[in-house]
């Protein structure tokens, strides 16, 4: 996104005038509506440690069949991050943190995001490494929370 | 419709439109060479004539549309969405989605808009629904831990 693009999109917002929302491109709005809830559970899990505080969103999965999910830990990952224990961060989910720039990546390039390879490599991916943190053997281990 | 192609002062064909736009493909001809058929006042670029396709578009109707953004920008992937889902919640839903999405751009490049279309919305849809699934089991699970339902404690599950 230009910085042009980027300054029309900002006085777009602050101007309070309805009509001119509308010259943001449904790419924008998403890119919003996605960036709200982010940034509060940004701010949420500054604050809030998930260890101590029940309101988190719970893991349907592992609450059913105690089986680690793709996205479990990253509360708690991202809790790790944002108080400076990096390294603690990134165990509790690895895949988040490398997957994260991929995604963002994908989501401004739908032209890359189109491509066959690499939703099958996503895919792939995403089901060995369900796969494999769940594994309770010495390697493996380390891809689980 | 018989159409004469003029390049440097010759005059070559006639060719019928379809020949026109295979020699186009092929790159014996251009869109900037001109063109002439029965009912023209004059000689034009190729591109004008009406029944020669902007090499972009997919030919799934012989008519150029003024608007030149190929078909292949208007059918999104969702992979993204695929994605997300598959990382917040349901894995099996959010990789059904995945692979609608993946299947989009081979589809396309076969000419099979209508299939593409359909992968397109399934893509979107499973992720819509695992991302539903989610919000509805997250909202469940709060209301039985408000009613204490877990008094063991949550450990692991986020």
């Amino acid at each position: 996104m230009h910085l042009v693009h980027l300054r029309k999109v900002l006085r777009a917002l602050t101007s309070r005038d309805f009509e001119s929302l509308k010259i943001l491109s449904a790419k924008n709005k998403t890119l919003i509506c996605l960036l709200g809830p982010i940034l509060l559970g940004c701010v949420l899990l500054y604050f809030f440690d998930p260890h101590a505080n029940d309101f988190y969103p719970k893991c349907t999965v592992k609450k059913l069949t105690g089986l680690d999910c793709p996205g479990c830990g990253s509360t708690r990952a991202v809790y790790l991050f944002l108080h400076g224990e990096f390294f603690e961060g990134f165990s509790r989910n690895p895949l988040l943190f490398i997957g994260f720039p991929v995604i963002v990546l994908l989501f401004f390039r739908p032209s890359l995001a189109r491509k066959s390879w690499v939703g099958w490599t996503a895919a792939i991916v995403l089901v060995t490494y369900s796969v494999l943190r769940n594994i309770p053997v010495e390697p493996f281990i380390y891809l689980a929370p | 419709m018989q159409v004469y192609v003029g390049r440097n002062g010759e005059k070559f064909g006639p060719y019928s439109i379809d020949q026109v736009n295979e020699f186009i493909k092929q790159g014996k001809y251009s869109f900037e060479d001109l063109g002439w058929h029965e009912g023209m006042e004059e000689w034009k670029p190729l591109r004008t004539i009406a029944g020669v396709i902007d090499e972009n578009v997919i030919p799934i109707s012989g008519s150029s549309s003024p608007n030149k953004t190929s078909p292949t920008e208007q059918v999104p992937s969702h992979l993204v969405w695929g994605i997300l889902a598959t990382l917040c919640c349901c894995l099996p839903l959010g990789i059904v989605s995945i692979v609608h999405a993946s299947k989009v751009e081979g589809l396309l490049a076969a000419g099979d808009i209508e299939k593409a279309k359909e992968n397109s919305k399934k893509a979107a849809m499973w992720a819509w629904i695992s991302f539903g699934i989610s919000i509805i089991g997250a909202i469940i699970w709060g209301i039985l831990g408000a009613f204490g339902a877990f008094a063991e404690g949550f450990e692991g599950a986020y």
